[in-house]
């Protein structure tokens, strides 16, 4: 059953990267199982301008997991919080212990697909994006994510991990 | 005429309004012991955009105990726009649950 609904979430993430090289950017985040004690890859579909994550981070009002809210749990959780308008979130867990919170702040058609298969815990905020696709694939007890990525009023693409 | 048996698992989608967002909770209820797999689908569309999150995983029930399986929190926007759907399978019976 797991690995069923891990197929299926991977294909609607194939989906999401798909339709991003046509109409958007896209931010495609995928990761080996910790196990493996490789380093998540991060892929970048088109050339972006990184900018330096100095204040402009501090200042976002990203969610912050606390130790409350990241604690042992058997079941699953999932956290999205949409604010600007037509964006879409995506989000598949299986297995127990996932814990996924998405925020898309102040933005607008965005896509963002996580899927989760166990033992997992993702952390993804977007603000002010603009038409960005992004998936985050997590197979079973995989590193955890933070990331944020910001369109900043200089209008480059900030992407925090 | 011929009463029917309670169910063996009792399906409770709760949703509560919190001052951040609408959190949905899945719960399962058993009179004896039993064990299955569930899965939550939950659907919210409205103006801030569209979620779809769907969950799954096993649970283990205790005679007389109810168990929350997996909790989906959404932003308030959601209240009043959101569909979900809890299925719980176990060897005995297949139940399910919607909300609203």
């Amino acid at each position: 059953m797991i690995s069923r609904a891990l197929l299926g979430g991977a294909l609607v993430a194939a989906g999401l990267a798909t339709s991003a090289a046509v109409c958007a950017e896209s931010a495609y985040i995928s990761q080996v199982g910790a196990k493996a004690g490789v380093a998540a890859p991060t892929t970048i579909s088109q050339p972006v301008q990184i900018a330096p994550g100095g204040n402009y981070a501090q200042r976002q009002a990203v969610f912050v997991p606390t130790p409350e809210t990241t604690r042992a749990r058997s079941s699953n959780f999932a956290n999205t919080l949409e604010i600007g308008s037509a964006n879409s979130v995506f989000q598949a867990q299986a297995g127990g212990k996932n814990f996924s919170n998405v925020g898309v702040l102040g933005g607008n058609d965005n896509n963002v697909a996580v899927l989760q298969g166990g033992r997992d815990f993702s952390n993804l905020q977007l603000v002010n994006a603009q038409g960005l696709s992004i998936a985050v694939l997590q197979p079973p007890g995989s590193a955890p994510i933070n990331m944020l990525i910001a369109r900043l009023p200089n209008g480059a693409l900030l992407i925090k991990r | 005429m011929q009463a029917s048996a309670a169910p063996a698992i009792e399906c409770v989608i709760r949703a509560e309004p919190e001052t951040n967002g609408l959190r949905v909770a899945a719960l399962a209820r058993a009179a004896t012991p039993a064990s299955g797999e569930y899965r939550l689908q939950v659907a919210k569309r409205s103006a801030s955009g569209s979620s779809s999150t769907v969950q799954s995983g096993a649970f283990t029930l205790q005679a007389g105990q109810e168990q929350v399986l997996t909790t989906v929190v959404l932003d308030r926007s959601a209240i009043g726009h959101y569909r979900a759907e809890l299925t719980l399978q176990s060897d005995q019976e297949t139940s399910s649950c919607t909300s609203p």
